[in-house]
């Protein structure tokens, strides 16, 4: 981070390399429209570039840091996304990805979709807290530290959520 | 259910939600491409707005029309003109 705030580009690929991937899923997981997920992508790690100055490792851990940015982005772009759909202006939910592929494709497709619904269904804190153990692989104190809640209260969000996706999607995965 | 099970869940849940995601490459261009573009933090909001009108002038045209309606509302019923011109001119007329 001290690179970071320093202007150091090598450290923001470095920083992207790491946590990208994590953060790509964690936010396709939690938008409404999931594919402004790698948009919100980049606009969390300009933001992190633009803050880095400012962040004290003394108060969190740079994961925890970076997806508590994401998360409040996420939750501004899906206040924006509902706003926009209750005034028609966004019927469409999430384009259909109709190009021809392999079964292997259809398959993963249909996985993704199948996942979407279900976490779909979760409340808004059990899905955030079961993203940032499976995407990002926090512990419940940095997820805790994520949220703002207690470490107890990931536990039980966590329990929660997995027993609910695994309700919905017994017998489809795998 | 044990841990193992939990982590399975994950695992598969992790992969679900982005079979592609691995790849930074393009990712990373993107944002060293746009640090390296002019700096514009605080004109996105006006930018948006600019881009898409609608939304605000439909917060704009909603709030007129909750105004008209309010004031049709609590309007006094069966004004004449008579009444009308006597409450302007005062009672003396």
């Amino acid at each position: 981070m001290a690179a970071l705030a320093a202007g150091d580009r090598q450290a923001m690929a470095r920083l992207i390399h790491r946590h990208g991937p994590g953060l790509r899923r964690f936010l396709a997981g939690t938008l409404a429209a999931p594919h402004e997920a790698e948009d919100l992508a980049q606009e969390t790690f300009l933001r992190v570039w633009a803050a880095a100055a400012r962040y004290d490792p003394d108060k969190a851990a740079p994961a925890t840091w970076i997806y508590r940015i994401a998360l409040r982005l996420a939750i501004d772009r899906n206040r924006r996304t509902g706003f926009r759909r209750f005034l028609g202006l966004d019927a469409v939910p999430e384009p259909e990805d109709d190009r021809p592929g392999t079964e292997a494709d259809l398959a993963a497709r249909q996985e993704l979709a199948l996942t979407r619904r279900a976490l779909a269904t979760l409340p808004d804190r059990q899905r955030r807290a079961l993203l940032l153990r499976a995407v990002a692989g926090m512990t419940n104190g940095d997820i805790a530290a994520t949220l703002g809640i207690s470490a107890g209260a990931v536990e039980q969000l966590l329990v929660r959520a997995r027993a609910a996706l695994r309700a919905k999607t017994i017998g489809e995965w795998g | 259910m044990t841990r193992t099970d939990d982590d399975a869940l994950e695992a598969r849940l992790a992969q679900a939600l982005g079979p592609d995601a691995d790849d930074t490459a393009p990712l990373s261009r993107a944002v060293l491409n746009r640090l390296a573009g002019p700096a514009l933090p605080g004109r996105a909001s006006l930018a948006e707005v600019l881009a898409e009108p609608l939304p605000a002038a439909g917060l704009m045209l909603g709030l007129l029309l909750l105004a008209g309606g309010l004031g049709y509302a609590f309007s006094p019923l069966e004004l004449d003109e008579v009444s009308a011109l006597t409450q302007l001119l005062g009672p003396g007329f």
